[in-house]
């Protein structure tokens, strides 16, 4: 039958059908057969009936095919209703819409177009005659009308599709987007969606119907894609409108169409590529699966990496239907590819949409472009903005660092291969001090994975673990204030948190501990607030902010834990920070009198850091030996801290001129003119920021030393304090301050603007050495004969001087006599291993008894109690004692005012300690009595075992032995060879050191004290090394399965919340549901109303580890990642739900 | 609880904390700096206590050639008032050659003497003590042609010397010892200042001094023919330990004797002289004062007479020091002090700028008189004195003197004896008290007899002052030795009297029983010791004899 000819329908095969057979057409116009498959459909479908009822088109029967719906009587029921004349034929199963439509293949004879429709749309009543009139005005094989949302034929869905030549869906119009008639241009597209498709029917016999392999979602795809090859044309034709529910969604599951889409878009590029193009493109499709893989599972989407790779695995089974389908196409092939993929979108949709949302992530409202929206998109090119300046004064202010790397300055210290770092997390001694037998700490072990996971590029890891952090405290608060609905809140928040001189002061001192606390907490507040449920963080009070979710208080407690043990894995004092913050805004709470969620913050802070220990077993067993294991030994360096420091956050070489005054005008704002939530948060902020400046000051004044954390990092907490009270300033100021008549409150806030502004000039001041005044060279240099001469033996190196001019940690000296620094300041000592420092040396621990010897030498030395302070320390093996007097070495240091002057007195006077030139920087003194770690003396010498009275001449006993073992056979383990009759001192503290000769273990007797000498019997090759306790490496084992059970119960628990949050949005009783915003236009005019519904306190905040990586791979790939959840209606565009967000996909969802 | 938020109490707590901390940061730096504890031990000589280790103590300059006519033959003299003995080795540096150490035991309570030429011969020989445990005290006596002196040795070495006081006068030899126990060498400069001006002579700047070695520079032949010269030793690199030893053969009516002298480690706004020219002594005695700083500074050399309230007070003499200059004021001279009256000295800035003071003491020699010595004045004040009594036999004169330099505390002060292995309680002054300003004289010599190995400790529960004089029969010199305060006792002095402070104090304050007893029999040792005193406002003596043991 031609296609002119008129249509000649056969009665179908009635199964149960009303009406068994299709009526001969009465009119000349072409036979247009409407095939509409049914299961099931709900409410709508008497709407449909009707919608297709009404057409004017006079050529047009009804082909209804039941497609295995559970009540198959009332379906024929509804249909005879209101459908009379039409055709119902009911299949057995439900293969998909399809191969249901595929039924018309059989079913009907002599129509000239099939309508495929599903059955939740609603036709205008002259959308069929247009189509069809299109599709001769146009020669077109396939038609499509313009689908427009059901409950608001307003808002468009589609006008036709696009795709990528992986099958990725490119949609011409912006969903949701407000119709007005922008779009109603006939043109051609790639594919029609599956709802209303107008096909001719020999070409959709000649393409062979739809896939049947291809049970629901992809098929309209292949269809057109299939067509397009065959040389037909597919065009939209906007004038017919099509009302669609997209109630599929309803009736699948997220995981299964999410599968099947996989599925269906690599089948359908499979089956329509010609065979070289298949091979181009096969390939770049497995590497952007592997991509998407990738980022599926960091982003803890498992389900969707496991439905993207099963993909490839389901058409690696299909492969014989494809091959047939490729021959039959073939046949058909009428024009090259080229042509098709002219039609098609260029390169990747998925990556594209990516980028595009990388570069312009924006705050706009559900809904379409609405005049808000617009607005919106402004702001986007000012936030934009803002974070090119940002990243450009960070860039720009440490562009010497990045082109000649950090220096070994203060924390800074080199790092480890990823093997060494593993060795010492591994073995049961650590080297520090004069050795103990104790649990390595954690960092070692992160360090060590990470290290080996960049290919042991170190150099690299090290650069990114300090630059990296200020950049990721400012992504923190970008991403903490985000609730609070105003780009402009943010971008006050984020600044001030960039000028306010924690993270530069930092950097130019060295301190690692403070950039760990001011990158991470911003994170950690976030978890803070959501906890709290307050608004705008939760729903309490006021409705929730912009992006805020639900999370269980156990997922808040175990994220905040493992935030703060992946600080504290590199600065413990992190822990007692973390409950700080806690105590500061239940505090903030009191003063506002508002104490609702105070319980869950000191839950979060406290329960957080009790997860962080158990996260932190078994290093943090060592913390029960002392609190200052945990806070270090901490001095405020060459910089006094007096209030007004303090309040200017000049812990450094920045913040103390004037200016640094002009951050506090601004936070203070919101304290004058802020309501509702606004006050309340702002006062909790100030809460925060007063302990921290209260406990810095305390520390400045020199009380409680040695109780604190280092006072910049207790300011890192302040710092966010006043950021976040910036940030709210703002948004009162949009929301609050119109209502005010105008008076002084204007006045404080044109002076706040003024005082913000002002505040950039010492942070660009401060970027103009490029360097943030971080010294340009470190001791290494200076230092490095003291990694010389390992054939005389290993030795140790005592570090002493002010804690924070010392290049490695070490503990408190409690030697009144000789620490004149001054009251915040503390002296501090530390030994390392037979050179200058490394990270080996980054973590002291506790001071052990053994280690306690050092103390004793060096107090008896400052007592006055010995001029032969280097013979009291030859049995600790201790070669040269180094006391850096700045922080680096000359010319590199700017201050000078670390000099331990009665330190330094005494040290002079030592009889056995010459000094050595070599830098005004640093005081090296050679120790002339010094002895090896491991010495060879005479069997008949005995050494003291111990206990008190020792003479500080006992060294001579060693002073004439020889070294031996001075071959380093890797971490606690050394070899060589020795003669027979002789005792060997190891000078090496700790439990389980083994001396082997010739595999005749040595026996051992204890000397010193603290020390062990073995008696040897034969000459021999000899080794010592320490065997960790099978107790210690299980613990180990257990520790890392700790952390793998926290993360993967992180991830799992927040996909499933997450999906439980959009399946539940799916189930809306009407179909109609609108967004259930909580349109906080009306109550806060200047809050975007782009807010999902959340009545129990949703939150924005991310979730532990795949937020950090959020923050350093890219904010927008969180909204990539969550694209894929939504990307089951076909309709959907990455890129506008990255604009929509939840909401709008909640809104999908719920329709 | 979560409804409207209060907002003033937010804006009444964070100015008040804001003010609160600003108040309390004034009253905080308001407060002075103190001195360092390591830089009060470094002022002078300190003993250490008795828990220490070990004692190391240096003794720069002495001849050793084993000549009973050497210049100035060295013995040092270690005394032991721990309970414990003290062993440990002397090690004797010559001027050149190797170092020999021999081994010494110092009995508890006791005292050892080793000839330093005993040990090693060399024309100059510096020796250094090394023994073990606290409580041990280290001085050396030098004996020549032109008379004896004892002094202490230094506990610490330092980066600077001064020596206000000295002579380049016809018939004088005036010697500097410089002695680097390091390792390592030490660099020095060395400038003078005399009546004619300050000179840094080229040879002397950056002199090497050899680590391990002493080094002698003859000053009276590189500054010749000069009244006065003050010496300062600076070393850029290094630290040395530096004695002066100066001989005057009495030419031309001058002093004539022998005396030796450790630098001033340190510049200071206060120095005592517990010890002055005692009143039945006809010598001249003169003040030099150095002032090493940048800036002139005007100086007060208070006289303390004792019993003011019947021998008045003495108006202070006053005299502005040039910066890096140094001056002299002879007290003799001058009629407002009665030659017949006891007095002490007291040397302050009164600008509160830092100078070095230093006493000359010296006589023509005549058949009933005459000698050399000079006094570093005391910088500090402690609470514990550890001090040797100096050799019995040939003293004519022993003068122990504790003065209380401030201006409102009382201190009680208690003194033992240690000889023959024991401690000895000397009776009633072993529990005395010093009003403020007041001094007390103690007249040892006839303790002295038979108790060669005798030395003593003096404590206070308020710091105080120790010197000590010494006259010789059989080679008549004077002597004038500071004691050792103990390490950990010392402080600045604080609130010192002056002049007008003494005729502020309030006589009702001073309690009956202040003098010490008249008259006290006390056991010392098994046999008897008598002490027998006067006392008045402002001073006391007090005469202790006693059966030789």
């Amino acid at each position: 039958m031609s296609v002119s000819d008129p249509p000649s329908l056969q009665s179908s095969d009635p199964v149960g059908s009303v009406i068994d057979d299709i009526d001969e057409p009465e009119s000349p116009a072409p036979a247009v057969v409407l095939v509409m498959v049914a299961h099931d459909p709900g409410w709508w479908f008497e709407d449909t009936l009707s919608s297709v009822a009404l057409q004017d088109y006079p050529s047009l029967s009804v082909l209804v095919i039941d497609a295995q719906s559970p009540d198959a009587d009332g379906l024929r029921t509804r249909v005879a209703a209101t459908l009379p004349d039409a055709h119902l034929r009911r299949i057995p199963t439900n293969p998909g819409f399809g191969s249901s439509a595929n039924e018309a293949l059989v079913a009907v004879q002599g129509a000239v177009f099939y309508l495929f429709c599903h059955d939740d749309v609603r036709l205008a009543p002259d959308a069929v005659r247009l189509l069809v009139e299109e599709a001769y005005r146009s020669n077109a094989g396939i038609v499509g009308p313009k689908l427009v949302q059901w409950s608001d034929s307003q808002r468009l869905l589609s006008v036709g599709m696009g795709a990528d030549r992986f099958g990725q869906p490119a949609p011409y119009v912006e969903r949701g987007d407000l119709d007005q008639e922008q779009h109603d241009g006939v043109r051609d597209v790639f594919y029609i969606p599956g709802a209303a498709t107008l096909v001719r029917t020999d070409l959709f016999e000649a393409v062979g119907g739809f896939d049947s392999e291809m049970s629901f979602h992809g098929e309209d795809l292949d269809l057109c894609w299939r067509a397009h090859v065959a040389g037909a044309r597919v065009i939209a034709a906007p004038a017919a409108v099509v009302a669609h529910l997209e109630a599929l969604g309803d009736r699948r599951p997220v995981d299964d169409r999410r599968r099947l889409q996989a599925r269906h878009r690599l089948r359908a590029m499979r089956v329509s590529d010609s065979f070289g193009t298949r091979l181009r493109a096969t390939p770049e499709a497995a590497m952007l699966s592997i991509l998407e893989i990738v980022q599926a599972i960091l982003l803890g989407r498992f389900r969707r990496a496991r439905d993207i790779s099963s993909a490839w695995m389901w058409n690696l089974r299909q492969r014989s239907s494809a091959r047939t389908r490729r021959k039959s196409l073939a046949l058909l092939r009428k024009v090259p590819d080229s042509e098709v993929h002219a039609f098609q979108a260029r390169g990747s949709t998925r990556l594209s949409s990516f980028l595009r949302t990388r570069v312009v992530r924006s705050e706009t409202a559900i809904g379409g472009r609405t005049l808000v929206s617009n607005l919106n998109a402004a702001r986007s090119s000012t936030s934009f903005l803002v974070w090119l300046v940002i990243i450009g004064y960070m860039v720009v202010g440490s562009r010497e660092v990045l082109l000649h790397g950090v220096p070994a300055v203060g924390d800074f210290q080199t790092f480890l291969s990823p093997g060494q770092m593993l060795s010492r997390w591994a073995s049961g001694w650590q080297s520090v001090g004069l050795g103990v037998s104790s649990s390595a700490p954690s960092g070692f072990g992160f360090l060590g994975v990470i290290g080996g996971l960049l290919f042991g590029a170190v150099g690299l890891l090290r650069s990114l673990l300090i630059l990296g952090l200020w950049p990721l405290g400012v992504i923190g608060i970008w991403r903490l204030t985000r609730p609070i609905g105003s780009g402009r809140s943010r971008l006050v928040a984020t600044v001030a948190y960039v000028v306010i001189p924690i993270a530069p002061n930092a950097l130019a001192q060295g301190q690692w501990g403070t950039l760990v606390v001011y990158g991470l907490l911003p994170w950690i507040l976030i978890h803070f607030a959501a906890a709290s449920g307050l608004s705008p963080f939760g729903a309490v009070g006021d409705p929730a902010g912009p992006g805020v979710r639900t999370r269980p208080l156990l997922h808040r407690v175990v994220t905040v834990g493992l935030l703060t043990a992946v600080g504290a894995a590199i600065d413990p004092a992190l822990l007692p920070i973390v409950a700080f913050v806690g105590v500061g805004l239940v505090l903030g709470g009191l003063f506002a009198g508002q104490l609702a969620g105070a319980g869950r913050l000191l839950v979060i802070g406290f329960g957080g850091v009790v997860i962080a220990l158990v996260l932190q077993l078994p290093w943090s067993f060592t913390f029960l030996n002392g609190w200052g294991a945990i806070v270090g030994v901490t001095s405020n360096g060459g910089y006094p801290l007096n209030i007004g420091d303090v309040l200017r956050f000049g812990t450094g070489p920045f913040g103390s001129g004037f200016i640094g005054w002009s951050v506090l005008f601004t936070a203070a704002l919101p304290l004058f003119i802020g309501r509702r939530w606004r006050l309340g948060w702002s006062v909790r902020a100030w809460a925060l920021a007063l302990a921290g400046f209260c406990l810095a000051w305390v520390s400045g004044e020199g009380w409680l030393v040695g109780v604190l954390p280092s006072a910049s990092s207790m300011l890192a907490a302040s710092a966010l304090g006043l950021a976040v009270a910036a940030g709210l300033g703002m948004a009162a100021f949009e929301s609050d301050l119109p209502n005010y008549h105008f008076g002084w409150r204007q006045l404080i806030s044109f002076l706040a603007a003024i005082a913000f502004v002002v505040s950039f000039v010492p942070a660009l001041t401060a970027s103009m050495s490029g360097r943030w005044e971080l010294p340009r060279g470190d001791f290494n240099r200076s230092l490095v004969f003291l990694n010389e001469g390992t054939d005389q033996g290993v030795s140790r190196v005592l570090w002493i001087g002010d804690a924070s001019a010392l290049p490695l940690s070490g503990w408190a000296l409690d030697a009144p006599t000789i620490d004149n620094l001054g009251d915040s300041r503390r002296l501090a000592y530390a030994t390392t291993m037979g050179g200058t420092p490394s990270i080996a040396e980054q973590w002291a621990g506790a001071q052990t008894d053994t280690t306690a010897h050092l103390a004793d030498a060096l107090r008896t030395a400052a007592e006055g109690g010995t001029a032969r302070l280097g013979a009291l320390l030859a049995p600790m093996s201790v070669r040269y004692i180094v006391v850096p007097v700045a922080p680096a070495p000359d010319p590199y240091a700017r201050s000078r005012s670390y000099v331990p002057t009665d330190l330094l007195s005494v040290l002079d006077a030592q009889l056995d300690l010459g000094a050595i030139t070599v830098n005004p920087g640093v005081r090296v003194y050679r120790n002339a009595a010094w002895a090896p770690v491991f010495v060879e003396i005479a069997a008949n010498q005995e050494l003291p075992q111990g206990g008190t009275g020792l003479s500080d001449r006992t060294a001579s006993l060693l002073g004439s032995g020889s070294a031996v073992l001075t071959e380093p056979d890797g971490y606690a383990s050394w070899a060589g060879d020795i003669s027979s009759g002789s005792s060997v001192y190891s000078a090496l503290g700790g439990d389980d050191w083994k001396l082997e000769v010739d595999g005749v273990i040595a026996p051992s007797t204890p000397a010193f004290g603290w020390s062990r000498s073995f008696a040897v019997a034969n000459e021999g090759s000899a080794s010592i090394l320490h065997e960790t306790p099978p107790l210690r490496r299980y613990l180990l084992l257990g520790q890392v399965l700790l952390w793998i059970a926290a993360a993967v119960w992180l991830l799992r628990v927040r996909v499933r919340v997450e999906e439980d949050n959009d399946l539940s949005a799916i189930g809306a009783p009407d179909g109609l549901a609108k967004d259930k915003s909580i349109d906080r236009s009306s109550e806060e005019p200047e809050v975007q109303s782009n807010v999902s519904s959340n009545a129990s306190g949703r939150d924005a905040s991310p979730t532990a580890v795949d937020d950090i990586l959020l923050a350093i791979v890219g904010e927008t790939l969180a909204a990539a990642g969550r694209e894929d959840d939504t990307e089951a209606d076909e309709t959907s565009s990455p890129g506008k739900e990255t604009r929509t967000g939840r909401s709008g996909r909640r809104q999908r969802r719920s329709s | 609880m979560s409804g409207r938020a209060w907002r003033f109490p937010a804006l009444f707590i964070i100015p008040a904390l804001i003010t609160a901390g600003v108040v309390v940061q004034d009253s905080r730096t308001n407060a002075t700096e103190e001195t360092s504890v390591v830089q009060i031990n470094e002022m002078i000589a300190v003993a250490s206590p008795s828990d220490a280790l070990s004692t190391t103590w240096y003794c720069p300059a002495g001849t050793a050639t084993g000549d009973a006519n050497g210049f100035a033959e060295q013995t040092v003299i270690v005394a032991n008032a721990n309970d414990v003995d003290s062993n440990g080795v002397i090690t004797v540096i010559p001027e050149q050659g190797v170092p020999v150490t021999k081994n010494i035991s110092v009995p508890a309570h006791g005292r050892t003497q080793v000839r330093v030429s005993d040990v090693a011969k060399s024309p100059w020989a510096s020796a250094l003590v090394e023994v073990s445990g606290g409580m041990v005290t280290v001085n050396h006596e030098l004996r020549g042609p032109a008379g004896r002196s004892m002094s202490a040795c230094a506990s610490s070495p330092s980066t600077t010397w001064y020596f206000p006081a000295g002579t380049s006068i016809a018939g004088s030899r005036s010697v500097l010892a410089l002695f680097n126990p390091f390792p390592g060498e030490a660099t020095v400069d060395i400038s003078f200042d005399t009546e004619d001006g300050a000179r840094t002579p080229q040879q002397l700047q950056g002199m090497v001094v050899p680590g391990g070695r002493v080094t002698i520079v003859e000053v009276s032949q590189i500054v010749t023919l000069r009244e006065r010269v003050a010496l300062t030793v600076s070393a850029r690199i290094g630290r040395i330990v530096a004695e002066q030893v100066l001989s005057v053969d009495g030419r031309g009516g001058a002093d004539h004797g022998l005396t030796s002298v450790l630098g001033a480690t340190i510049a200071a706004p206060v120095w005592t002289f517990p010890v002055a020219t005692p009143a039945a002594v006809d010598a001249n005695e003169r003040i030099a004062v150095f002032n090493p700083g940048d800036t002139d500074s005007d100086v007060e050399v208070q006289v303390l007479l004792d019993d003011p309230s019947v021998n008045g007070t003495v108006e202070p003499f006053e005299v502005s020091v040039p910066a890096h200059r140094s001056t002299e004021i002879n007290l003799v001279s001058d009629a407002r002090i009665p030659a017949s009256v006891g007095r002490w000295l007291v040397v302050r800035t009164i600008d509160g700028s830092s100078v070095v003071a230093e006493r000359w003491i010296g006589s023509p020699r005549s058949a009933a008189s005459g000698g050399l010595t000079l006094t570093m004045g005391i910088p500090v004040v402690a609470t514990t004195w550890l001090g040797p009594l100096g050799t019995g036999p040939d003293l004519s004169m022993s003068q122990l003197v504790i003065a209380n330099p401030s201006a409102s505390d009382t201190a009680t002060i208690s003194m033992r004896l240690h000889s023959k292995g024991r401690a000895i309680d000397v009776g009633s002054v072993s529990n005395f008290r010093l009003l403020p300003g007041q001094r007390t004289v103690i007249n040892m010599a006839s303790l002295l007899v038979g108790r060669l190995d005798s030395s003593y400790v003096i404590e206070s529960d308020f710091p105080v002052v120790v010197g000590q004089w010494m006259q010789s029969s059989s080679s008549l010199d004077f002597i004038t030795l500071s004691p050792f305060p103990l390490r950990g006792t010392l402080t600045m002095p604080m609130n010192v009297i002056t002049s007008s402070s003494i005729s502020e104090i309030d006589l009702s304050q001073i309690p009956e029983d202040n003098s010490v007893t008249s008259s006290t029999s006390t056991p010392v040792d098994g046999s008897m010791a008598t002490t027998s005193s006067t006392s008045s406002l402002g001073s006391s003596t007090t005469t202790v004899s006693a059966a030789p043991n």
